[in-house]
């Protein structure tokens, strides 16, 4: 479930180093001056070589600055856009395709930036800095209900020459798929490995993460263990009445010789099957509507898991097995000479 | 091969401490020969048949089958004896309503050893069901429904026959049918016991024995060999 939480966005954020300086001379200080940190975007190619890039959902660089268009001054944000939505899968974009992260003549616009300069999907317009124009195609316009919409999305190389700024990043977003706990230990690794970088834990994302993560732990526990509980009971009463409308057969497959072990195999045989068939129609109808019930609350699809298909399916035969035992135990106390009398 | 095929010695069997429906039986059935037992209904006759085949077990006395003493067996054990020994033909015919005929008669055979359709199929076709075979029950007349039980107790070669009113459900035409089936049975070798009501039936086998109240009759009627 961690991982479909991942809508929620970045949990970790690279900064760059602290680049205050301490001005003085000798024993008298004059103050600290800071500069306008970076990050070298050819460190950020050991993220993925990283022990943690295994729970790596995605990640994307940040490089911010500032555009005219139309006279009027917008923030434009450097970005790989493949990488955008997989970060921020929440995000509404209204795109026809996934746009390259080399693509220099396409842009994303925030929604905001839309609607005050009258722009749709294909449009063309001319944004400049610094007495240099540049022509841009709108590919998608991006909604996030948040100052993204006033934002203006290129690709970071893009981004770079417009600002001039080469080869370098001001953030990085990152998503894990891991608790609080990990996520702490993943920063760690990260500030250790990238030399020009910060990494921190974005607290309040990895803590509502874990709070929703417990809940809904506890929910589907209490809700699960009731469903099994019910199908068991359900399991079991249909089997009984199976078993009573079948003590007939069962005494005459008694009087042909059958052994008792015989026919119990034959029930439990039976019950497999059903066990079986409903696990497997139970996971898909239990995905399905997952599935829906995630998009509609939280905007962004589920990825069931190969493994959760056979535990399902095992649990399901496994309360069939332990509810029939019962009614198996009650069909093998039948008498032939009685029942076969019809009595 | 032993002489007697069944004996039963002081064979009392009470239900629930109270009903008595056999006393103290006394009987030994020749291997080979047919016995009719007869009696009027709730006479203990089907106690009888059913403690014979190990489908009962009697409150007191021994009941040596083919030299076991089967009251002795547990609950597994007296099963293999029915498989290995034992066929039976019921009034009710018994037969699964969703299984075909011819599975009717292969049931008998899982229970026994391995299913084999063409044996069936062959046993059915004998009996002249061989136009019924994948017939459901419902779709069999009571005849032919009578004939595809005595199929299913026949298909793995009991030493021991015991059928329960195996006319007592047909008409006259069917009855015959059954009965020669039977002599012809009775004809091979096969030792069998036949539980009715129909003194006539007692006519086509070896002896009969009558039971009331739970007590054979001593004065029993010897008939010559069928």
């Amino acid at each position: 479930m961690g991982g479909e939480l991942r809508g929620y966005g970045a949990n970790v954020l690279l900064v760059p180093k602290d680049t205050t300086l301490q001005v003085g001379l000798g024993e008298l200080s004059f103050g600290s001056m800071s500069g306008e940190g970076f990050i070298s975007e050819n460190d950020l190619i050991q993220i993925e070589s990283l022990e943690s890039a295994e729970h790596l959902v995605g990640y994307t660089p940040y490089l911010y600055g500032v555009v005219d268009v139309n006279a009027q001054k917008v923030v434009l944000v450097g970005v790989w856009f493949d990488s955008l939505i997989k970060v921020n899968p929440s995000w509404k974009l209204n795109s026809p395709k996934i746009i390259d992260r080399k693509d220099v003549n396409s842009t994303v616009i925030g929604s905001s930036v839309a609607q005050s300069f009258g722009l749709q999907v294909g449009d063309s317009f001319e944004n400049s800095r610094e007495g240099r124009t540049y022509r841009l195609s709108v590919a998608g316009i991006l909604s996030t209900g948040g100052s993204e919409d006033n934002q203006l999305f290129v690709s970071l190389g893009l981004a770079q020459e417009i600002t001039g700024n080469s080869a370098l990043v001001h953030t990085v977003q990152l998503s894990y798929a891991v608790g609080k706990t990990e996520l702490k230990a993943v920063a760690e690794e990260l500030s250790r490995t990238i030399p020009s970088a910060n990494a921190k834990v974005i607290t309040q994302v990895a803590e509502a993460e874990e709070s929703f993560l417990g809940k809904i732990s506890t929910v589907t526990t209490v809700l699960t263990v009731g469903v099994l509980a019910a199908s068991a009971v359900a399991v079991m009463s249909t089997l009984s009445t199976i078993a009573l409308e079948r003590r007939n057969e069962i005494g005459l497959m008694l009087a042909l010789g059958a052994s008792s072990r015989r026919i119990a195999a034959l029930f439990f045989a039976e019950v497999l099957v059903i066990g079986l068939v409903g696990g497997f129609v139970g996971y898909f109808l239990g995905v399905g509507l997952a599935t829906a019930v995630w998009l509609r609350i939280f905007n962004t699809p589920i990825f069931p898991r190969l493994a959760s298909f056979f535990v399902v399916v095992g649990i399901a035969v496994g309360v069939c097995i332990v509810a029939s035992l019962l009614p198996v135990r009650q069909a093998l106390k039948v008498t032939p000479s009685v029942t076969l009398r019809g009595e | 091969m032993v002489s007697e095929i069944v004996e039963l010695k002081d064979v009392t069997k009470i239900y629930n401490q109270k009903v008595s429906a056999l006393e103290d039986v006394n009987l030994k059935v020749e291997n080979g020969e047919w016995l009719t037992v007869l009696g009027p209904s709730g006479s203990g006759k089907s106690t009888l048949l059913n403690i014979i085949g190990g489908l009962d077990r009697p409150t007191k006395g021994s009941v040596i089958v083919l030299g076991m003493n089967i009251a002795k067996l547990n609950q597994n054990e007296l099963a293999k004896f029915r498989r290995e020994n034992v066929g039976f033909v019921f009034q009710q015919f018994h037969l699964v309503p969703y299984l075909t005929a011819t599975e009717n008669v292969m049931l008998a055979q899982y229970f026994h050893s391995i299913a084999d359709e063409n044996e069936a199929r062959t046993a059915l076709s004998k009996l002249g069901l061989s136009h019924r075979l994948d017939h459901l029950p419902s779709q069999l007349s009571i005849g032919e429904q009578q004939r595809v039980c005595i199929a299913r107790a026949l298909i793995n070669e009991p030493k021991l026959l015991l059928a329960d009113e195996p006319t007592g459900n047909l008409d006259h035409e069917n009855e015959q049918i059954v009965l020669q089936i039977f002599k012809k049975l009775r004809e091979d070798g096969l030792t069998i016991i036949v539980v009715t009501h129909n003194p006539e039936i007692g006519k086509l086998g070896d002896r009969i024995v009558e039971i009331v109240h739970g007590e054979l009759s001593t004065n029993f009627k010897l008939l010559k060999g069928g």
